[in-house]
């Protein structure tokens, strides 16, 4: 069997959550629909997960639930965003990006409030700026590169690399999950997933 | 919705091109060719939408098609006969004539008293039915509460929180008289935390309580808790895990 997949008797095993809630979470859309995977086996079909995604997820919700609503939830793991427009402080105070982070953004694209979107991006540069491997030139192309290309990827499904070889810096967008391999001399600074940096976001929103 | 919508009235025979109002109503045959908006749309005659419907709330009296999504904040009720081509969500879901959607149904609380064909999945807090159902895929709900006529109620996966089956008083002595229905109910998969069961045909149960009811056959019940079985029902093999 799969090592990277859970079947989902195995799941509540593991976590000590029943059926109901299980199905009670998937109603909700706290689970996505495409980490159910049927497959066949010598007992009639069985639903499996993706094991990491689902034990990080499971435990995300359990952790949270006694605080918020399960709907509040489920806005923090659905790829849509509501209108929400924040000030350069209360982006900075709320923690979702550094006062420094926020100004490089402000000089580069200007404007006074920012929608999620402008967050999600200001979050992106602080990360890359914070792993010390990439200078503000080097983000602020980084940046541009994924403003342009993110609209072709189906809900933000993406990841960020941004790689270094013989000092030369170069960045480039995958859509998640995928394999991918690197020659040897190629260091990567940074590797960012686009809807987990969406989700730390929201909750840091709620 | 504004105040200084106007309402679309077809009352004999007439056509649409759609738009938004404040309430829609068809009397007699209407055709509307595209998406509508509005706050009551309500067909007592014959109706066709060529586009999907989006209101507070959907009375269907005679007879519907929507080829496109409905969605309704309140209360969508048939009692006539529907054909729904798209996904269907609203609060509540109330069916005591026939309807048939294409896609999946979401809502929080679904009554049958009629019958109902989905081809897509069902989700809903509550479930509950006093008729029968044909769902393609999942049947999830919270607390799913079946009163089954005999005339063979089927769902390709059922999960949820409290699932009872029980054969209605009604259907007991029609199906000794008329239909030859063995189960009530067949299903492939059955998972809950309190399951009780009659007269269904399935091939695994899964939960945490479980009893199995007469007139069922199960091939295996997995439970965590408890489980229990009456004389005239047939569990080929359980388990507790």
């Amino acid at each position: 069997m799969d090592n990277d997949l859970l079947s989902k008797k195995e799941l509540l095993e593991l976590t000590g959550i029943s059926y109901g809630q299980l199905y009670r979470w998937k109603r909700k859309g706290l689970i996505p629909e495409d980490w159910f995977i049927r497959r066949s086996t010598y007992t009639g079909q069985e639903t499996f997960f993706p094991r990491e995604k689902i034990l990080e997820r499971v435990d995300h919700i359990k952790n949270m639930k006694d605080d918020i609503s399960l709907d509040d939830l489920a806005g923090v793991f659905s790829p849509e965003v509501g209108d929400i427009r924040l000030s350069a402080e209360q982006i900075s105070s709320s923690g979702i990006a550094g006062a420094e982070v926020v100004a490089i953004y402000a000089e580069l694209y200007g404007g006074k409030d920012y929608a999620f979107d402008d967050m999600v991006f200001m979050a992106l540069l602080g990360e890359l700026l914070n792993t010390g491997g990439v200078n503000r030139d080097e983000a602020a192309c980084a940046l541009r590169m994924i403003k342009d290309a993110i609209g072709s990827f189906k809900d933000g499904f993406c990841e960020l690399f941004a790689v270094r070889k013989l000092g030369v810096f170069a960045c480039f967008i995958v859509s998640s999950p995928c394999e991918i391999r690197f020659e040897q001399a190629l260091k990567v600074i940074a590797q960012i997933k686009i809807p987990e940096l969406k989700e730390k976001l929201k909750l840091k929103l709620l | 919705m504004d105040n200084q919508l106007g309402d679309l009235k077809i009352s004999g025979t007439g056509t649409s091109s759609g738009g938004v109002y404040n309430n829609v109503s068809i009397s007699g045959s209407g055709e509307i060719s595209s998406d509508i908006e509005c706050d009551k749309f309500t067909i007592s005659g014959s109706g066709h939408l060529g586009g999907s419907l989006k209101a507070k709330a959907i009375t269907i009296s005679g007879s519907a098609k929507i080829d496109g999504n409905a969605e309704c904040k309140e209360r969508l009720k048939i009692s006539g006969s529907s054909k729904l081509g798209g996904d269907v969500k609203c609060g509540e879901f109330k069916v005591s004539g026939d309807s048939h959607i294409s896609k999946s149904l979401s809502a929080d609380h679904v009554y049958i008293s009629g019958s109902v064909k989905i081809s897509g999945d069902c989700n809903a807090e509550e479930f509950t039915t006093e008729g029968g159902f044909n769902i393609g895929g999942l049947l999830n709900a919270g607390v799913i509460d079946l009163h089954l006529h005999p005339w063979g109620s089927r769902a390709k996966e059922i999960g949820g929180e409290r699932i009872y089956v029980k054969r209605s008083i009604y259907g007991r002595f029609l199906k000794a008289f008329i239909f030859h229905n063995k189960y009530s109910l067949e299903t492939g998969t059955i998972e809950g935390d309190d399951i009780y069961l009659e007269g269904t045909k399935a091939q695994v149960v899964r939960g945490t309580n479980i009893k199995i009811g007469e007139g069922c056959e199960i091939d295996l019940v997995e439970y965590t808790g408890t489980f229990e079985q009456t004389s005239d029902t047939v569990v080929k093999e359980n388990r507790k895990i």
